[in-house]
């Protein structure tokens, strides 16, 4: 049964579909898009019933004649139950329509043609207008039975090795995509032998999940011979070294699904913890009155960070939807039960190669069919990330944006295998911290949605490097997000956690890779027992699964975890009142075997001890690449050079050579300036901000928009602890990766340290408050990339962050970063991203780069301290270079010295504007302060640093200005007032040693030029507007291309008006506080699945006097309870 | 992506369910009451004419013109209306966070039925630009709503649903950028929530 709906898409969207069909079938005319509406019913609906369907969708009608000749219906992958049809079901069931079991949406895409289409042009067209990962495409609207088929089950599949021997399990491992390894295959096969039986194809996909790359982390835990010298450490072991020298305020590491740290304590004096009180607690419903109020309470700060680069570059709105369902699914399993705060979102892609702006850098390349391209990424991976979030309820405040790509000694590097990255920061009672033990006879839940053929095996493609594994077995390890799904879980395990003492959670883990099969046995196996689980218990939207499908697959929006057998009626009730489907599939058990079973049926009979146990330690022996550049570049890099370049070869760090950047043809620095800005890492990047909801939940208190005319461009992000709490938490990004190019430890230093001078902009009390995550990438298996990552690791974990005192809890790899297809490849450079985060004493002191003016300065602390060093910068960049020298961090005291001498000048009111360099140097800097203040600027370049005798200067082809405007060495640029001057180098006289290396720039003009003076002669002048408007051309272009593109022309031409007055107030009235009446009426705060922001609204009416009531309207009526209001 | 836009489906599920519809209805009758609907909780309540009284005209709230979600700090202005929130603040201009993909405000029979909003008052909240305007350009119109109309109310006064977010506003901190002249902990969309606990004594 199905019913026509209105049309899917607007005219311009249709339009632009058209015109680009047409390049592939010239023949077309028309195109037309509708919706339709499939119900699978129990049994004939009433005319009543259909009515009230209709009603329920949008535009719908009853078809009227035959569906003309030529057509494609796109509808959901039969097999999979989209997240419109959960949600669109539940309405329909809500709206008491018990007979419609379920709805799901296609659209019918009608066109006409001057001759009829081939095949082949069918299949073109086709690939237009579905995404092959979560969509069929159909000929023939009968064929749409299958969407609610019911077919039989697949049959379980046993492998014969005592009969076959190891040459069936090396059968199966091709076949199936496991992607295990020869010594892998070898200790199976001998467990099993010694087992006296035939594996399962369950057995072996679980294994392979659960050992894959992706969940062992082998590499990291591998032991490593460089060079043939055998190393003490592994790269894990490094990275404990920073917790192991300097805990911090971190209270959980690299056990959880999250880490954590201590917060401030929201306890007034004498309170026990629990009471509770007058503003100042967490605000929150109780989980049994529904009653919403502060509850006194010390507080823990949780953070993860993930990535999900695979799926993304196969399917970029999914692959980011998933990375960032799936990272915020690990902060509500942390612990007994966590709360997912702010989220973060980065990028890493190739050259953008836009359509109408293509740029003099980006340099032709291809991309292989089977993965998207750096456009299709940008314009859809976003999205895919925002929409998550959006819907899920989680404001999306911090995140990078970099395109690279270069060719380096015939080797293409960059991100055709991109990277996405997906983080956050979250809360949890300090009492929930650690996991309980499960004790045997606990009940196992599966909280969340039904098993759906998605997903299976991601943990081991992931693994692979990209274009290594058939093209189906890509797709199918692509997963798909359902916010609206996985809120009703947190919903739920919210109501767990509040009830503080009393939770009824033990444990919870999420499923993500590698499905059930991961996180059944993770969450036993953590408290020593094994477990019996029950297959027909899983629930499953797909009746064709087989059970290693039920088992391993990747449905998303699921979490595992254990309660106790009498918590079960309490259990169930939080479940229903948020519509949370959930299923006890097991129970725990003493014996430490794991057993999946349906009445005499074992699919899974074997200890935990096989499954988990030892599987041979990696050793990797590798050999650092010394000289990767060719003689071409050598020779172009100078005779000076030669002597000390090594660019691969981080051990040798003296190769530091200031006021030379080996960069060729830059000589016009107006040119030089446009192309920068134009640079993507660089340039605006609002189209990634304003698709992300950044005040859902309500503490929000710094997000990337600045100032009156909203320009992005916050260093760091920060968050209120509670309603009206004066501390909070902040998190910044740090990465530098094109400069592991050229010295990949100094890459990863850098990294931290930008992640520092982000961060530093909130006001933090102590450099040891900022934990780290790091995330590293490496095209593991590439000349040199291993020793560059073993390198890189070592000079993070082994010397930069426990000169710091500060620790890396938390982190991932993803160690196949090379694209190779035909003869081709594209491979990364070694990529760690740094995400930071910390407690924040003050929040009301968090800086911005918006310039104030009015008799005030701009002052440089210069971290490089005039090395000026260019290598790996935007600059060399946009001249398709590289650069020789890569600005690194000499000294870790400066940056020591350097933060602290920040929060004391944030503590003293002495800073206006803050704003550290990177991406694009001093001048990137002066600009977008210039654009948040909307102000011209009067810069004098700082002078030349003093030469020292091993470092003469060269003269050439390259003059020095570049260097000062362009070079990315850390440092920041602060506002002051001028009458602070003194005060202020006398504080950097006797705090640090940086005094020679802070300079006086200049002052805001108060017109809208942007001038740079050389030795007092005018070198570049330029209006505000005019710079503003090169640097938002790139969100300009991704914008049109993505939204309406009217829109975005209104937007970028708004910025022509210079006079512009910005946000501005005009308030009419004083405020009027209400008397103290002492009765606080009652208020039903209204939700419903789906809807988010209930907390605020509470929060605020409960600060005008109100008492505030959880009222979840679907729950309310289906049980027949009237509220008194 | 359009689902049943989150409000929309809220509304049906009270609009098809007996016991909620008679619940909602007898709710909105009497005098005693009051409700704020906003973003989801505006496209919600916009759909429940039959049930609140004198909201005949009232728009119903579709994707934006951009067809992309709009997350902004924008200006609106406070038109003299009888939202019981909303008295004292006529003529104020303040910023105010936007975050939705469906806030287009639409009117049935086109202008008829907004020229009605209109003259009968119940408009309370439009789109100004940063010069004070009632305003339909974009961004400082997030969703291309016509003359920028963002909030309405009922002829009392006690029902008010809008898109934009007072309550992710009602301290100063959480804005992204405020004046410096606000010199107490709540910024002036506290002022709402206040009215509304005056106006129950």
């Amino acid at each position: 049964m199905y019913y026509a709906g209105g049309p899917a898409l607007s005219a311009y969207r249709i339009e632009k579909l058209l015109y680009k069909a047409k390049t592939y079938v010239p023949s077309l005319l028309t195109l037309e898009a509708q919706y339709l509406y499939f119900v699978d019913v129990e049994r004939p609906l009433s005319e009543i019933e259909e009515a009230r369907l209709l009603a329920l969708l949008p535009d719908s009608r009853f078809p009227q004649g035959a569906i003309s000749e030529q057509y494609l219906l796109v509808i959901p992958r039969p097999g999979t139950i989209s997240p419109w049809s959960s949600k669109a079901t539940d309405i329909a069931a809500v709206c008491g329509l018990s007979a419609v079991k379920r709805i799901e949406r296609g659209v019918l895409w009608h066109f006409t043609a001057n001759a009829p289409l081939d095949e082949s042009q069918i299949k073109q067209l086709s690939s237009l207008i579905y995404d092959r990962m979560t969509e069929a495409v159909l000929l023939n609207i009968k064929q749409t039975d299958a969407l609610f088929s019911q077919a039989a089950p697949r049959p379980l599949r046993t492998i014969n090795i005592l009969a076959q021997g190891i040459q069936a399990l090396i059968q199966t491992n091709q076949q199936q995509g496991l992607a295990l390894s020869a010594d892998e295959i070898d200790y199976l096969f001998n467990n099993f032998k010694a087992l006296q039986r035939n594996p399962t194809d369950v057995e072996l996909m679980m294994f392979a999940q659960a050992n894959s790359e992706h969940c062992r982390h082998k590499i990291f835990n591998a032991e490593w011979i460089i060079d043939g010298q055998a190393q003490p450490l592994s790269l894990f072991q490094m990275i404990r070294h920073t917790y192991q020298q300097h805990p911090g305020a971190v209270i959980s590491a690299y056990h959880d699904n999250a880490a954590v740290m201590t917060g401030f304590s929201l306890r007034k004096g004498g309170v026990q913890e629990g009471e509770k009180g007058e503003l100042g607690g967490i605000f929150m419903p109780d989980t049994a009155t529904h009653q919403y109020g502060y509850v006194e309470q010390d507080t823990a700060i949780l953070m993860k960070v993930e990535t999900h680069n695979h799926p993304t570059a196969i399917s970029p709105f999914p692959g980011a939807a998933t990375g960032s369902g799936g990272e915020i699914r690990d902060e509500g399993a942390t612990g007994r039960g966590g709360k997912p705060k702010a989220g973060l979102t980065g990028f890493s892609v190739s050259h953008l190669r836009l359509p109408d702006a293509p740029q003099p850098w980006e340099t032709p390349y291809e991309t292989p069919s089977r993965m998207a391209t750096a456009l299709q990424i940008m314009l859809e991976g976003p999205i895919g990330a925002s929409a998550f979030n959006n819907e899920f309820g989680r404001p999306a405040l911090c995140g990078y944006f970099r395109t690279f790509e270069i060719e380096v000694n015939g080797r293409r590097r960059g991100y055709h295998k991109p990277i996405m990255l997906a983080g956050g920061v979250g809360n949890i009672r300090p009492q929930h911290v650690q996991k309980k033990p499960i004790p045997p006879g606990s009940l196992l839940i599966v909280l969340g949605g039904p098993a759906m053929l998605i997903g299976l095996g991601g943990g081991a493609a992931s693994s692979m490097t990209a274009g290594h594994s058939s093209e189906d077995l890509d797709f199918a390890s692509v997963q798909r997000g359902n916010p609206e799904m996985q809120r009703r879980c947190q919903e739920v395990i919210d109501a767990c956690w509040r009830m503080g003492a009393d939770n009824p959670i033990f444990s919870v883990h999420d499923v993500g890779a590698g499905g059930l099969s991961n996180a059944l046995p993770e969450l036993v196996h953590d408290s020593g027992c094994g477990g019996q689980f029950k297959l027909s218990a899983i629930p499953t939207a797909d009746p064709s699964l087989s059970p290693m499908e039920i088992w391993c697959n990747e449905a998303q929006e699921r979490y595992v975890l254990a309660i106790a057998k009498e918590n079960l009626p309490l259990f169930k009730q939080l479940c229903e009142r948020e519509r949370c489907p959930y299923a006890v599939v097991g129970e725990a058990t003493a014996e430490q075997q794991l057993y999946l079973y349906d009445g005499e049926t074992a699919f899974i009979d074997m200890p935990l001890s096989v499954l988990l146990g030892k599987p041979p330690k990696m050793r990797r022996e590798v050999l650092t690449h010394p000289l990767s550049l060719s003689r071409e570049e050598l020779h172009n890099l100078g005779p000076s050079q030669q002597h000390t370049l090594s660019p691969f070869d981080p051990r040798n760090n003296e190769a530091n050579s200031p006021l030379e950047s080996g960069l060729r043809g830059v000589s016009n620095i107006k040119e030089a300036a446009f192309r920068v800005l134009h640079l993507p890492t660089v340039a605006n990047k609002s189209f990634l901000i304003t698709i992300g909801d950044r005040t859902v939940g309500g503490l929000t208190v710094r997000d990337q928009m600045v100032g009156p005319w909203q320009v992005p461009v916050a260093d760091c992000a920060v968050t209120a602890t509670t309603f009206g709490s004066v501390t909070g938490e902040a998190m910044a990004i740090g990465e530098r990766t094109p400069l592991a190019l050229l010295n990949a430890p100094a890459s990863g230093r850098m990294a931290i340290g930008e992640a520092i001078t982000n961060i530093a902009a909130a006001a933090i009390d102590n450099l040891s408050d900022i934990v780290l995550s790091a995330n590293w990438m490496a095209a593991c298996g590439q000349p040199g990339e291993d020793a560059a990552l073993f390198d890189t690791v070592k000079a993070v974990g082994m010397e930069l962050c426990p000169a710091l005192g500060i620790n890396i809890p938390v982190g991932k790899d993803s160690l196949s970063m090379h694209a190779a297809w035909d003869d081709k490849s594209v491979t990364a450079p070694l990529s760690l991203i740094i995400s930071a985060f910390a407690r924040v004493s003050d929040i009301r002191r968090s800086l911005t780069p918006q310039i104030q003016g009015n008799d005030t300065v701009l002052l440089l602390i210069d971290l490089g301290k005039g090395k000026n060093r260019l290598g790996g910068s935007a600059l060399a960049q946009v001249y398709n270079q590289l650069g020789d020298t890569a600005p690194d961090i000499d000294n870790p005291q400066d940056l020591v010295d350097f933060f602290s001498i920040i929060q004391t000048l944030n503590r003293q009111d002495k800073i206006l504007a803050y704003h550290d360099r990177s991406d694009g140097g001093l001048f990137v800097t002066l600009c977008e302060m210039a654009f948040a203040g909307h102000t011209g600027l009067d810069i004098q370049i700082p002078p030349t640093p003093p030469f020292s005798k091993g470092n003469p200067p060269r003269a050439g082809i390259f003059s020095n200005i570049f260097a000062s405007l362009f070079n990315e060495d850390l440092g920041a640029i602060i506002e002051i007032k001028s009458t602070d001057i003194a005060e202020i180098q006398n504080g950097f006289a006797q705090q640090t040693h940086l005094s020679e290396h802070l300079h006086i720039l200049g002052t805001p003009n108060g017109s809208d030029t942007l001038n740079f003076y050389q030795n007092d002669k005018l070198v570049l002048s330029l209006p505000r507007s005019t710079l503003q408007r090169v640097w938002s051309e790139t969100t300009y272009h991704l914008q049109r291309l993505r939204d309406n593109p009217d829109c975005a022309q209104q937007e970028y031409d708004a910025l022509l008006d210079t006079q512009n007055p910005g946000l501005s107030v005009h308030c009419t009235f004083k405020p009027e506080i209400p008397p103290q009446w002492g009765i606080s009426p009652r208020i039903a705060i209204l939700r419903e699945q789906g809807v988010n922001g209930q907390l605020e609204m509470a929060a605020a009416f409960d600060r005008a006097g109100f008492t505030c009531v959880d009222v979840h309207t679907g729950r309310r009526w289906r049980l027949g309870k009237i509220h008194p209001f | 992506m359009f689902i049943p836009g989150a409000g929309g489906g809220w509304a049906k599920s009270i609009l098809f369910n007996p016991r909620a519809y008679d619940e909602f209805a007898a709710f909105f009758h009497r005098d005693d009451t009051f409700a704020l609907g906003v973003c989801n909780g505006c496209q919600m309540m916009a759909q429940l004419h039959d049930l609140i009284p004198g909201t005949e005209h009232w728009p119903t709230f579709v994707r934006n013109q951009s067809e992309q979600f709009e997350a902004r700090l924008v200006m609106v202005e406070v038109v003299d209306s009888k939202s019981i929130f909303l008295q004292g603040l006529a003529g104020s201009r303040l910023p105010i966070v936007v975050s939705h993909g469906e806030g287009r405000a639409q009117f049935g029979k086109a202008s008829m039925e907004r020229k009605r909003v209109i003259d009968s008052g119940l408009v309370a909240l439009h789109y100004v630009d940063n010069y004070g305007n009632v305003t339909e350009s974009y961004p400082a119109n997030p969703n291309g709503s016509p003359l920028g109309i963002t909030g309405v109310t009922t002829p009392d006064g006690r029902f008010t649903i809008m898109m934009p977010h007072p309550e992710r506003l009602f301290l100063k901190h959480h804005y992204s950028w405020y004046s410096s002249d606000w010199h107490d902990e709540e910024g002036p969309w506290m002022q709402m929530f206040w009215n509304a606990r005056r106006w129950i004594n």
